[in-house]
């Protein structure tokens, strides 16, 4: 899978996550922006090729929908 | 001793629901100031409805009658604090009514034990909560029991209840029964209503047994699955009757083998006592095919995009007034979820459809999978990194493709004791299509009919009324 590289899903700084937190009235500490930096530097790569797949698809964004007999 | 077996006793008058439930509460006294299954022992109310039982017993009393089971502390018990094992809620959460999954074991009339502890807010896979603290594994108390629902794992394992319920949003009910050697099975998302359990991610949740046999699952299944107009998630379908079904063994069934997991990132002596315990199933019958399906890696991440969003919706204004109260692992999840891009999540349910799509249609020609359930030794308490293959890595990372996928395709996945590794339980997963709980359940219980690994117990200390129960 080839990774497109997306301004939006690079890993912000602790910094800019400190900013987004407080903006919703959260305080965490450095050491845990950390390990959500760790957390998103494992999630957003695969996001972002994800996204570059599913822009030329047409994979609807329903959750599951019942199977015939199922419901 | 199994559920089945105790309804035998219970039923020809060897014993009653009060001396049962009586020599459980021993067990739990004895034994759990070390293992730290329980978070409330429901004493005094489990020996009055284990009397409220004999009193109004007659005609068919059923395979639950008079039997104490334990309920994970995010499943509501009427009367009852659930605590989801946080400073956040510690005992002041108290539910006016049961869950629904409690609802109908009473119905069937199990007696309810109390509540077995969790990873706080069952959002973590060690059972290790700052409050109430760790969940200690009975073949060896050093190490985790895995989460989860760990403290239903370990009271399993123990015997320090004749059945449990868990929950399972990526891995909890199977995780913690891989590890503490016993029978757990995730149903298929919507089989079992949800009503009255602490959410971790609505998308995902989904409440099951543990026990020690295939049968007993099949027992408590039966009795909890259904429609519920409460839970307008859950399906709207017949419930098979699993038990009777056992009986028709694995003779004919197309089993694949997930090759992938018994190659890599998984300790080999573990991979090698799986694999000798696939080839009993194909001794009974079983038609194996080796097969591979290089999605699944891709699926832990897609489930990650779903569940954390989710997570820190349920959680969002705790998050604002008491953030310090939750553990620091459950504190970085939730601010993953909070803080990942908006757009995260409805990518998420996207990619989640189109694997489906694309992996689903495996079972029109396999009844159902394999692969070991957990690739690791359980590490112990306070340990948050292990080795696999000789790499170092996150406790977290290294068992979420044995289970997250099935979670993240709301498939049924189930876990059954397949031999030991350095003392320790070892596992075998099946997965199945929707609604394929039967066949995962006839495909553990024919394993068990010829390994004994789901009878063996750990070395633990006796307590005075054993002979009744074990």
């Amino acid at each position: 899978m080839g990774m497109s590289t997306q301004s939006s899903l690079t890993t912000p700084s602790v910094q800019q996550l400190r900013e987004r937190c407080a903006a919703e009235g959260v305080h965490p500490s450095d050491d845990e922006l950390a390990g959500v930096v760790a957390f998103l530097d494992t999630i957003l790569p695969v996001l972002a090729e994800i996204e570059g797949r599913l822009e030329q698809g047409d994979a609807v964004a329903g959750l599951f929908l019942p199977e015939p007999g199922t419901r | 001793m199994t559920i089945a077996r105790l309804a035998e006793r219970l039923g020809a008058g060897e014993l009653s629901p009060t001396e049962a439930t009586r020599a459980y509460l021993d067990r739990i006294e004895l034994l759990d100031p070390e293992l730290n299954h329980y978070i409330t022992v429901l004493a005094d109310e489990a020996l009055a409805e284990a009397a409220a039982r004999e009193r109004d017993a007659k005609g068919d009393r059923g395979p639950l009658w008079g039997v104490p089971i334990g309920i994970k502390d995010v499943i509501d018990v009427a009367g009852a604090p659930t605590s989801a094992a946080s400073k956040v809620f510690e005992r002041r959460n108290v539910p006016r009514a049961d869950a629904a999954t409690v609802e109908r074991l009473r119905r069937a009339g199990a007696v309810i034990l109390g509540k077995l502890n969790t990873h706080e807010f069952a959002f973590g896979a060690m059972t290790t909560s700052p409050w109430p603290g760790p969940a200690r594994n009975p073949w060896d108390t050093s190490r985790i029991c895995g989460g989860s629902s760990g403290g239903s794992g370990g009271a399993m394992g123990a015997d320090l209840a004749a059945g449990t319920l868990g929950t399972d949003t990526a891995g909890s009910i199977r995780i913690p029964a891989a590890v503490c050697g016993v029978t757990g099975l995730r149903p298929t998302t919507g089989r079992v209503s949800n009503r009255g359990v602490v959410p971790v991610s609505w998308t995902f949740d989904t409440v099951g047994p543990l026990c020690h046999t295939a049968d007993d699952c099949a027992i408590v299944l039966e009795a909890i699955a259904g429609h519920d107009p409460g839970d307008p998630t859950t399906v709207d379908a017949p419930v098979p009757a699993y038990r009777a079904e056992l009986a028709r063994g694995v003779e004919g069934l197309r089993i694949g083998v997930l090759v992938e997991r018994f190659e890599s990132g998984i300790v080999p002596g573990i991979a090698a006592t799986v694999r000798a315990a696939v080839d009993r199933l194909a001794e009974a019958g079983a038609i194996l095919e080796e097969v591979r399906l290089p999605n699944l890696e891709e699926a832990t991440i897609v489930q990650q995009l779903v569940m954390l969003p989710e997570a820190a919706s349920v959680h969002r204004h705790r998050m604002r007034t008491q953030f310090a109260d939750f553990g620091p692992d459950v504190r970085v999840r939730l601010l993953a979820g909070m803080l990942l891009p908006a757009t995260a999540y409805v990518t998420g349910q996207r990619a989640r459809r189109t694997l489906y799509e694309r992996i689903a249609p495996i079972f029109d020609r396999l009844d159902a999978l394999v692969s070991p359930a957990f690739p690791i030794v359980p590490p112990p308490i306070g340990e948050t990194d292990v080795e696999v293959d000789g790499v170092t890595m996150p406790y977290r990372l290294s068992f979420l493709v044995y289970q997250s996928p099935w979670s993240c395709l709301g498939l049924p996945a189930l876990s059954t004791p397949a031999g030991f590794h350095e003392g320790m339980p070892v596992s075998m997963a099946a997965t199945g299509p929707r609604l394929g709980e039967g066949t995962l359940l006839r495909i553990a219980h024919a394993l068990q009919q010829v390994t004994d690994w789901h009878a063996r117990r750990p070395p633990l200390a006796p307590a005075p009324s054993d002979d009744l129960i074990l």
